[in-house]
Formats: structure tokens, sequence, C-alpha cells
């Protein structure tokens, strides 16, 4: 179904969905960026992060620098603390669960407003991740009961480095495409067409009814939408030949003993490893900017008793890593399997590009072009797939 | 919903001192319930905590068929193992698990079983040997070959001269670098395979070890008429998780903690770092 | 999740980022990419520049050693103790028997409020900071020869230059957004770099021309530049004769450099020299970069002088992407020196022998005294303590007992000092010898700002409230100032100091807080109208004329012989910062080099029978330690690396305490050592 709102409801229909949501919605930061915040639940920081709204400010049609994985995969979260034994101070004990699920608990599922086509699909591959096989407690903790509203892309978000309708991830959610959404905006002049894609987001209409005009004429808004879907299309900047280098990927055998080996095909592509790892600078950016990218490393942080290394406290914390350090692969042993820089450049695109097609039915690279753009030496995705692309042709 | 990433306390209640720098710890459970329940698989893991150092995978080394403990054997290499390595008798560490895949038992049954192992890669195989020798009426000849760096560095040495004892089964050890007391087998554990009479016929092998041995022992089976398939090896690799989702430990497609730690040959060529693995 | 713009907290760079806060801890960093340095990028530090923040291992309460251990106190009790004590020393000794050492890890307001307590209240200008082991030797250089000790372009000339001379720099280690560029332009943009470093390192396998020098050669191969860029006819001469003096001085002596006898001194072939003049000399846009490799020398403040005349022959100063460009090593490193944490200088450095200086400072400040002459500079402090001259050192964010040369000469310095304050986030090396340790709050705890490498002067902004019992370094040093019994530091918020500051700093002149958002000034900046200056010495030089100061090759002081064969040099690695008191304090980059290692060429190795992992004593007449053996051909044969972060088995152990004459910089990067398998 499709709904209208006007643009002057946006505010107010924001600060209704708090009643029963936890909003986050893409502000507009100090230093002119977009980054994903929580909506202060009220008072004068809430009118301040209102006026910073991004999907609201139709000059500003900027991607988040980080996407929203972060709301429920931050880059570093306390996942437990322990503390001294009063009985025996020698000995450390994990702190009641309760208690620290209680000081760290906020009520209310949570609403992504406003994220990008590209990043919602990229949300369900990692709510597909961390829930298959033993499911991860703190990211499904804080993405239980979530739900996103899409907010279509008219035109590519600055600076040009992403390329969805190769990826088929965007510029806007098609139901006729096979996306599978519940609630999408699409700007206009004077506010939003609103597309239910769902029964969920039929009652997210329906609960807020006041807000949404059910039109007296379907048939305009259709259209409307339409035109605006397929222009969207055509105000793409950046295509690849993603699928090429998809099928390429999965062909492709870089091992030495099974299949391939020695090829032209394959020692092009160990070329481009090569290159890319002679750029690379170890940054990991485009791992941290990935909005599939789940890797952590888990470390203790202890308190100590002063001048001494005796250890009094912590907390068990994780944070983001990546599969470009040397160390994420180190064994205890100092033995690397991974230790050339070029197999570590290989490993992100062959995840993305190959191994994940089979679990999640496609590739985990939806096309948002951060890797690019977060990269200090011009190395992402997009470069990589027309190497490999062009490889292939030679 | 579980928080898997909880570990639960556990008691050391015996310390066994197997070489300088090896140890293997037996654990109990002190919530109840937990070391009633808590059950698991030959070739297993946990994942050990030392709070306020960190958390580090371990093989289980004793046997399902006895119940009641569980066994560790760990080398001090790293910051935890180190730690652990500290602690004594009446000491706790946190454990969460069992973890991985394991290794086939049933699928062995009538068959000969080729144990290869160097070093502290005897500890995730000994899990299978006792369990066979547990219930040995159902396995064909037992050959167990193990190698060590030196005599001082060889592990579990009262079992292996009470898995010699066991009928239809052959035991041989070697080291590298021998020392003046040193009667036995002197070379890399694949020097053995002539002594030992290694035949593929009917007969499955299970690796462990430093990826090097690794690589030459399965590299001389094949050679002498192994298949792929039953050739099967365990995997070290570093994790944080044990639940496949920190990605340390992801190989192509598989998690060796979770899809693992138990591989067989066949999956091991296809592994795209395979000539880096070992 | 609120989110704060502020500054990187390692490297000069000076890169724009977002920390977010949960109320209680910073739990993450996201790179601006609207800022024109970092540009939506960070290098894997400043990604993780959140966690040291949130470590458990920060102070939090002050501490007082009583009875030989440091136990807890009150603020009131530790401010009081050091107000009473240094008012004692100065009433007992004279004020010359204190020394204060500021940070350029602090902020200018703090760093400028140290300069104040040091000279205003307790009057002494025994006032100098970690800037003595970097760059003091191009402080010196640069003023001598141009007017202006800082670097002469911005980072983003760095998209714009042909031609890079990169020398004594691991710039993509070091200052990895700039070395980024510099593997940009070399590879996308066809720019050509010339890289003069014994070792091999990250550039090198994009250089055009690596030559691999002798360590503390540096003045001959200079000179040798010239030598064929005279000889070749490639001076500028138009630009010599209307914008510099001196030449004739200079030819006369680098015509004493011929190649051959430079392939000689500095093992640089007579072919690589000979290439490199001509391309630096016919490139248009070409810059020099250099760090630590000129400066930590001896004779660091020649090497200095004697790129800038290399620049000044060849029309490369005072255009857009063409200048002499020292990396500052530090996040406020040219913040610290700018506003006067110097002891010979006050804020934009005005000189503290010039009365009109002092009066203006006095009047500024509202005292009677201001000590006219130069005070110690940080190598003199400890060796004048160690005599028992310095009764008292008030330490801020430094950590000496692993930075500075000759650790356990300098260990028995901070043994001998009557009366130590270290003030600092962790329990360092240094806060070990402390009688009074105050825990000090973190960058994303206060506001102020940090001036980067290409001078710009930009916010850091609070993100949260300061841990534990921390406070502000401003405030603490406005507290003792305060209980000393000066009235004039009482500050509401750190914009009113950096008012303070433009009101007495002609290049600060126009810089206040609201000018600053988002992305700073770069100075010199003189008033409100002011935009900043992207590139110094246009039309002229700030001194006038540009000066030619040619400068002889004078070996280091300390030679390889038959004791010790190796030549050993210092330095860092990308991953840790320092002396690792906060990427030590950060798993990622902890778990990528968790201990320290010695770099040995193959041929050595070999001798030595050595492989990697070995472990192997390194020896010099000053120390010894135990590290494990890299072998790899990054250095040449008969010459060692070590980096300085870890505290196990610390470089400086090693490292001589001989300086520069001019500049009392010490000679880290060469002194001999041996090396026995251990």
């Amino acid at each position: 179904m499709l709904y209208f709102l006007p643009e002057d409801l946006l505010n107010k229909l924001l600060i209704n969905l708090q009643q029963k949501w936890q909003v986050f919605v893409p502000l507009l930061q100090t230093g002119g960026d977009i980054l994903l915040e929580e909506l202060p639940e009220k008072g004068k920081y809430r009118e301040d992060c209102l006026n910073r709204l991004s999907p609201g400010s139709k000059a500003v049609n900027a991607q988040t620098i980080i996407p929203p994985k972060e709301v429920f995969f931050p880059q570093s979260e306390v996942m437990f603390k322990y503390s001294s034994d009063s009985q025996n101070p020698d000995q450390l004990k994990i702190d009641s669960l309760k208690d620290q699920a209680q000081k760290t608990n906020k009520p209310g599922p949570r609403l992504l407003f406003g994220i990008k086509p590209c990043d919602f699909h990229a949300l369900k591959i990692t709510d597909n991740f961390f829930k298959n096989g033993f499911e991860d407690f703190y990211y499904l903790n804080k993405s239980g009961n979530s739900m996103a509203i899409v907010f279509g892309c008219p035109t590519p978000p600055e600076p040009l480095s992403c390329f969805c309708s190769s990826t088929e991830t965007g510029p806007m959610l098609n139901k006729n495409s096979g996306h599978k959404f519940d609630v999408q905006f699409i700007a206009e002049e004077d506010g939003y067409i609103v597309e239910t894609g769902s029964e969920k987001g039929e009652k997210f209409i329906s609960d807020n009814s006041a807000f949404f005009k059910e039109p007296s004429d379907m048939e305009p808004l259709e259209k409307r939408a339409e035109l605006i879907k397929s222009n969207a299309l055509k105000n793409i900047k950046l295509s690849v030949p993603f699928n090429s280098a998809v099928e390429s990927m999965r062909n492709k055998d870089s091992g030495s003993a099974a299949g391939g080996a020695g090829s032209s095909e394959v020692e092009n592509t160990k070329d481009l490893y090569k290159s890319i790892a002679g750029r690379c600078i170890y940054c990991g950016a485009c791992l941290y900017v990935c909005p599939t990218c789940t890797c952590f490393n888990v470390y203790d942080n202890s308190s100590l008793r002063c001048g001494t290394s005796a250890i009094t406290g912590g907390e068990r914390v994780r944070v983001w890593d990546g599969c470009v350090f040397s160390g994420y692969t180190r064994e205890a042993s100092g033995h690397n399997p991974r230790a050339k820089a070029d197999m570590r450049a290989a490993r992100r695109y062959e995840h993305k590009l190959k191994y994940d097609v089979p679990v999640y039915g496609r590739s985990s690279c939806v096309g948002c072009g951060r890797c690019l753009t977060a990269c200090p030496v011009d190395t992402g995705m997009s470069v990589f797939i027309r190497g490999i692309t062009e490889n292939n042709e030679k | 919903m579980k928080n898997e990433y909880i570990p639960h306390l556990a008691e050391i209640v015996s310390v066994r001192k197997e070489t300088h720098d090896t140890k293997t710890y037996r654990l109990v459970f002190r919530d109840s319930g937990l070391a009633g329940s808590f059950d698991y698989k030959q070739g297993q893991f946990v994942q050990v905590s030392v709070l306020g150092v960190g958390e580090a995978p371990i093989s289980i080394t004793s046997s399902p068929s006895r119940k009641g403990f569980l066994e560790l054997t760990l080398r001090a290499a790293g910051r935890v193992t180190s730690a652990i390595c500290r602690l004594h008798t009446g000491d706790s560490v946190y454990i969460r698990g069992p973890y991985g895949n394991f290794f086939p038992f049933k699928e062995l049954k009538g068959r000969d079983i080729l144990f290869i192992a160097g070093g502290i890669g005897l500890a995730p195989v000994r899990s299978l040997i006792n369990l066979v020798f547990d219930n040995r009426d159902a396995f064909g000849h037992i050959t167990i070959l193990y190698g060590a760096k030196t005599p001082q560095e060889i592990c579990f040495k009262n079992e292996l001269i009470k898995w010699e004892g066991i009928r239809d089964t052959s035991v041989f050890t070697t080291v590298d670098k021998p020392d003046g007391t040193w009667k036995g087998h002197t070379g890399v554990v694949t020097s053995l395979y002539d002594k030992a009479n290694i035949n593929s016929k009917n007969s499955t092998a299970v690796l462990c070890g430093p990826p090097v041995m690794i690589k030459f022992a399965a590299k001389e089976l094949l050679q002498r008429g192994f298949c792929r398939p039953d050739i099967i090896v365990t995997l070290e690799r570093y994790m944080k998780c044990g639940i496949g989702k920190c990605g340390h430990c992801n190989i192509g497609g598989l998690y060796v903690c979770t899809d693992g730690p138990v591989f067989t040959w066949d999956q091991v060529v296809r592994f795209p770092e395979n000539e880096h693995v070992f | 999740m609120a989110r704060t713009l502020t500054t990187c907290i390692y490297c000069g760079c000076g890169c724009g980022l977002y920390l977010e806060s949960d109320g209680s801890r910073i739990i993450s960093t996201v790179p601006s990419r609207n800022h024109p340095v970092s540009r939506g990028s960070l290098c894997v530090k400043g990604w993780n520049s959140f966690e040291f923040i949130n470590s458990r291992e920060r102070l939090t309460e002050p501490l007082i050693r009583r009875n030989g251990k440091l136990v807890s106190a009150t603020w009131e009790q530790a401010v009081g103790l050091i107000a009473e004590k240094f008012l004692s020393y100065k009433n007992r000794y004279g004020s010359d028997s204190l020394a204060f050492l500021t940070s350029a890890k602090a902020t200018n307001e703090e760093n400028y409020l140290m300069m104040k307590l040091a000279r205003a209240v307790f009057g002494t200008n025994n006032i100098d900071h970690c800037a003595r082991l970097c760059h003091a030797s191009t402080v010196a250089g640069l003023a001598a020869t141009m007017g202006s000790g800082a670097m002469t372009n911005s980072v983003d000339d760095f998209d714009k230059a042909d031609c890079f001379l990169v020398t004594g720099s691991d710039t993509t280690g070091q200052h990895p957004l700039i070395g980024s560029r510099i593997i940009k332009s070399v590879l996308d943009r066809k720019a050509k770099l010339l890289l003069f470093d014994p070792r091999k390192i990250r550039l090198s396998k994009y250089a055009h021309l690596h030559a691999q020098i002798r360590g503390g050669t540096d003045a001959a191969w200079i000179n040798g530049l010239m030598h064929v860029i005279i000889r070749d006819g490639l001076a500028a001469d138009k630009y010599i004769s209307e914008r510099t003096e001196g030449y004739e001085d200079l030819a006369k002596v680098v015509k004493r450099y011929p190649p051959e006898y430079v392939e000689e001194v500095t093992g640089v072939p007579e072919s690589i020299l000979v290439e490199a003049a001509h391309i630096y000399a016919e490139t248009e846009k070409a810059m020099i970069v250099f760090a630590m490799g000129i400066t930590q020398h001896t004779t660091g403040v020649n090497n200095v002088k004697s790129l800038a005349n290399l620049a000044m022959l060849t029309a490369h100063a005072g255009f857009p992407a063409a200048g002499v460009n020292p990396l500052r090593g530090q996040n406020n490193v040219q913040g610290a020196c700018d506003v006067g944490g110097l002891p010979s200088v006050y804020s934009g450095y005005q000189k503290a022998g010039d009365p009109a200086v002092r009066s203006k400072f006095k009047k500024a400040w509202g005292v009677d005294f201001l000590p006219d002459k130069t005070g110690l500079t940080v190598t003199e402090i400890f060796a004048h303590a160690c005599m028992g001259n310095i009764k008292g050192i008030y330490i801020v964010g430094e950590n000496p007992a692993l930075s500075d040369p000759d650790l356990n000469h300098l260990k028995k310095c901070l043994k001998n000092t009557d009366f130590l304050v270290v003030q600092d986030l962790f329990l360092t090396e240094t806060a070990q010898y402390a009688d009074v340790v105050l825990p000090a709050s973190s960058f994303a705890e206060k506001d102020g700002t940090f001036t980067s490498t290409e001078r710009r002067v930009q916010r850091i902004r609070k993100a949260m409230e300061p841990a534990a019992s921390s406070v502000p370094d401003w405030k603490i040093v406005c507290s003792i100032a305060k209980a000393a019994g000066y009235n004039g530091m009482e500050y509401n918020d750190p914009s009113e100091i950096m008012d303070e500051i433009a009101s007495v700093t002609p290049i600060y002149g126009g810089i206040t807080y609201s000018r600053l958002d988002p992305f700073g000034l770069q100075w010199p900046c003189p008033d409100k109208e002011h935009p900043g200056t992207p590139y110094l010495h246009k039309g002229k030089f700030t001194r006038g004329k540009g000066l030619f100061l040619p400068v002889e090759y004078i070996p280091s002081v300390e030679q390889p012989d038959d004791d010790y064969p190796f030549l050993m040099t210092t330095g860092r690695t990308y991953w840790h910062f320092h002396t690792g008191t906060m990427t030590r304090r950060t798993s990622v980059l902890d778990r990528e080099i968790p201990e320290n290692f010695v770099e040995l060429n193959p041929e050595d190795a070999k001798t030595l029978d050595v492989k990697t992992g070995s472990m192997v004593c390194v020896t010099s007449r000053r120390g010894s330690i135990e590290v494990k053996a890299k072998v790899t051909d990054r250095v040449s044969a008969g010459s060692v690396f070590i980096p300085f972060h870890f505290k196990e088995s610390a470089a400086n152990l090693l490292t001589i305490r001989e300086v520069d004459p001019e500049a009392k910089i010490p000679e880290f990067k060469v002194c001999a050592v041996k090396i026995e398998k251990v």
C-alpha cells in the first residue's frame, strides 16, 4: 500500500514513535558529516537533533559514515564484568548478570529510521549471521523486534562511490524485484510517499494513522512513486559488472591443490591481490565501515591494585576486528596461516564475493561503496570488481 | 536467550606435569547441575578463561566415556595458556563449551586406526584413543605413532606405556633430538611408517600436531595408498569466540570452530590457503 | 550515542574524528569525511583511539609517596603539597631550582598555562618538552635560514607535488595519512619519490630511487646534491639573487663535496646522487619531507639547515607544493612549541631574552618579574637534577623513563630529584619515580586546541565527563598556580585561555574558538579577518631574505668499532606510538606487535648464527637488553634497528646522551652496539 506523509509532520511522527521505539536517525554532525544517533527522549537536545535530521533536510542526501550495523554491533561493547570475590579477594568472579543487564538494557525495541536500501539489505545479512548456529546474545538482544524505515535514494549520495544498481540493492526497494521490506519512504517536494511491503509495515501505518494520509485515489500516487523510482535508477552514476565478478570468483579457486591453479586467470587474480596489498596501509577502514563485516576481537580490560599487577576487577570487551591485520590469524605458536599481505587482501574479496554467496543466496557486498570512501589509498570493492572483470577479458 | 559467551566456574581438582612447560589439568564444574549435564564428544574443545587475562580455545583430552570431569592439556605458549599454567589444584578457571565437531566414532568401528601425533598434538587425539580403548572390541588394529622434539618433551608418558600393553595395539615413539638416555627411535614421525608397517587397507589415520608435521605425515600417507577421506586431522587456529562469530578462524567458507576442528584431508585440500595452513 | 567532533591524539597529521560516548565510555571512533586531512580515513591507531580512554588502568585519584609507597590522596592534599614544596625550593634555592616539562600531547591552552606557571608563578625559564627530542633541530635550523620553524606547506600539497624528497621519515608508519597521499601520488599521478634513508621502509617500494645512506652522514649527501646542482647549472639564480643571501659561502662549502667523495662517506652511488639532484632541481613542485632521521643527531641543526639550503638553492620554498616539510610526530608538538613550551621563547617564538617581550608579558600576566636567562632543556634538566641543582620537577604527560636516551643515567636522575611530580593518564614508567602523581583527563574529556604539523590550529571537544577523579590538565595547572598564591590564572573555559594566547601571540592573533569550527585555521593568522596561511614564505621569507647557512659533514659521536661493531638506530613502528602508554593498551594494536624486536641483516644474522625469533643480547657502552631477532634486509649489513616502544626491553637503555650543541637534541639515531646470541 501507498500512503502520504506531509513534510511538516515528519518530526511529529518521530516524537510519536518514541512512545514505542528507541528511535535511531541519521543526524548532521558538527563537521557536516552524517552519523546515526539515538533520538533523545525529550528536551532541548531533542529539538536540536530534529533540526539536524538528515532525511528531513532535502539538501542533505548523504550516507552515514558508519553503516547501521553499529546500532546492534557497536565498535566496542562490554560483554560482562568481573570483580574480586568478597570472600576470597584473590579469586575473580563474574558479576551477577542480572544486575549488569539492568544497567545496560534500555527499554523499547529499536527503530532505524531513514536508512538506505543498501544498508537495509546488509542488515538482513548481519541479522542472519548473528542468528545462524549459535545465537549472538549481544547483537540479538539489541536487534530483537527492531524495524527499519528505509529511505529510498532519489540520487546517489556524495561522494559517488556506491553502486547499488549493480548489486541490485537499490537505489529504491522494489517489491517487483523481490525486495522484502516493511516500510519505505520516497521523498517528494512537500512530503513522502510511504510504501509498505509487509503486514508489519501496515501495522506501523495503522499505529500511527494520524500522520499518514491514505489517498482517495491510489493511482496518481503509484505513478508518482514509479516515476521517482525510475528516475532514481537513471541517476545512478557508478555501475560495475558485479554479477560477472561474482560469477568469476565462484568459478575460481585460488588454492593450488584444486582446480584452476596456474591458469592465467588465477595468476591475474593473484596479481590483483598483490597490487591491492601493495597499496594497503592496514588501517582496517574497509572492514570497519563495511555494513556486512562482523569480525571482532575480545579482550579483558582490567583494573590493577595501585602500583602492582594484581587484578582487582574488570570487564570483558569485544571490539571490531578485521582480516587485514596479520595478528588476526597469528597463532600463539607464531605460525600464521595468512602471513602474507596479498592473502589478507584476498580474504575480504573472496569472503564477500565468493564464500558468502551460497550462505546468503547473494554476495554480502551490497554496493554501498563505503570501503572506497574510507580507503586512504583509494582501493575498494568497485575498484576490485573492475580489476577482476577486466582481467577476465584479457 | 542464552548468552553463549558467559563462561562457568570450574575448579582444578588435579594437575599433572607432562613436560617442563606442559600440564594436564583435571577440572570439575562448581555448579553441580552443570557438572552433571556437561556432555562432550571426542575431539571437541572448550573456551577457557582466566578472568583479567583472557580466553583461549583448548581441546578436551579426556575421553567422553570417563564421566564426571574434564581434562585439558596445555602448553604455556600465549598469554592465557601461560596464566593457566601458573594455576594449582584448588584454583579456578572459567569454562564454556563444548564446541566444534568431533572425531568420527561409530564410522570407525571395525576398522584399523592409525593415530599420528606430534608434541602436545597427542592431547586432542588422546580423547579418541581412550574412547576407542574403552570400546576395544569394536575396532581392528590400533597403531599410535608419536613424535616429540626431545625425550623430555614427551607427553602422557605413562599412558603411552599403558596403551602399548593393550591387545592388538602398537605404539611407537620417536624424538627429533635424542639425549644420552634415549634408547628409542630417532627422527621425524614419518620415519616410523616403515617400522610400524602401516597399511592403508580398511584403515583410518587420525592426525594432530604442528603444521609442518601434518603436512609431511599426510603427504606420505597419500603416497602409501591412503585416500583423502580416510585421513582425518584436527586443526588449531587462532579464535576468540568458539561459536562461529568472531571470524578469526574462518578458512574459505568454513569456520574451524564450528565446521571443525576435525576435518578430512579431502576438505583440507580445498582450503583456499591450504599451502599456508601447514 | 552522542557524537563529538574532535582531533586525533596520535601523530601530527591532525585528523578529524568523531568520538561516540554512551555516557560512561567512549565506544567508537569515526573519521570525518569533510575534514581536510582525514577525508573519511584514519590509520589503524586513529580508528582505535577510543580504547585506551576506557582502560581500567587509568589513574583514578591523586597519589602521594609516603614511606616509599604511592598512596591515595585528595586533590587538595596533592596540589597543596606541590605548591608548598615548589615555593620552599624557590625561596631556598632560587627559581632555577625548579623545572617544568610540558606536554606535546596536551592542548595549546595547557601548554601556554604551563609556561605561565613556570615563568610568571615560579620565575624560571626552565620549561621544555619532548620537542627537544624530536624537532628542536628543525625549529632552530629553519628559524635561522627561513625565519619560521614549521612545515612550509600543507597536507593538501601532497596531492599536488610532482616530486618528494623524503629523508629520515618512515612516513607510512608515522604519518600514515600523509604517507598514503605519497603512495597515491606516486602510483596514480606518477610523482617521483626520492628516498634517502638507511633502512628499507614501506616507501622504498614506491621510490623512483632509494639511496640507502649510511646513518649519520646526512650533511654529506645533501651537500653532494647541492654540489651537483651548482656544477650542472641547475641552481635557481634569479630566485637566489632576489630572495636569499649568503649564496657565495654555500657555493664555497659544497664545492668540497663532489659525488665521488660523497659516495665514499655516505655509500650513495654517484649515479644515484646525480639523478636525484637533477630530478629534484628540475621539478617545479618538489617537496622535501623529513623527520627524526634528520633531526635526532648531534648534527641535527646542521642537517636541517642543509635541507633548507637545498630548497632555497632550487627555488623550492615559498610556493604551494614546494617547500621544506618537517613532519611533527606528536598530535600537538607544533602547538606546544608555538605557545612557548620552550626555555628560550614565549608563545609565538618571542624571545625570552628580549626586554620588550618580557615587559609585554609582565603587563599581560600582572607580574613584576620575568626571568631573562634562557632556561634548561629536557636533557639539561635531568643532568642538573642528577647534580642536585634542580630540586623539583613537574612533568605533564611525558614519559622520559622510556623516551629519553641513556635510561640508566636518566633513572638515576629521576631518583636523585628531591621532589618529582608526574601528571598522566597512567602510572607510567616515569610516574613510578614520582613523589606526587596526578590523574589527568584524556583528550576525550576536555576542550581545547591542538596544532597539527601543517600549522592547523583545531579544536578538541569534550565527549564525556572526566574518568574517575581525573581532572583536565589546564584545571590542575590553574589550581597549582592558585595554591602558590597567584591569582592571574582563573578561567571558566579553555576558550578564555585561547583569547589570552591570541592577545599576546602575533601568529595566533586571529584565533578564537568561534573561528575554529569546524576544522580550524592555519597559522600565521595575525588578525580576526585573516583566513590563515596554507603555505609559508609567500613572496618573501619570514626572516626577510632566506639565509644560506652552509654546513660541513661531521661524523656521529659514537662510531662502530671492534668492541661495538654495529650501528644501532631507533625509531617506531606503524602499530605503536612512542612509549606505548596508549597503543599497548589497545587490544588490536598490541596484538599486532606484542613484543620488541631487533632488525638484523641476513648477512649479520648468519655470522651471529641467529634466526628470526632467536633471543639476542644487544649491548652498548651504556646498557644491555635482551630482544628477539628479526632477520630482514630492511637494514643493511652492519646496522640494526630497534623500536623504542617497549618497556620490557627499552631501546633507550642503549642510546647515547650526546646532544647537538645548539638544539640540545640527543643522537637517538646513531650509537654503537654489540650483539650476542643468548
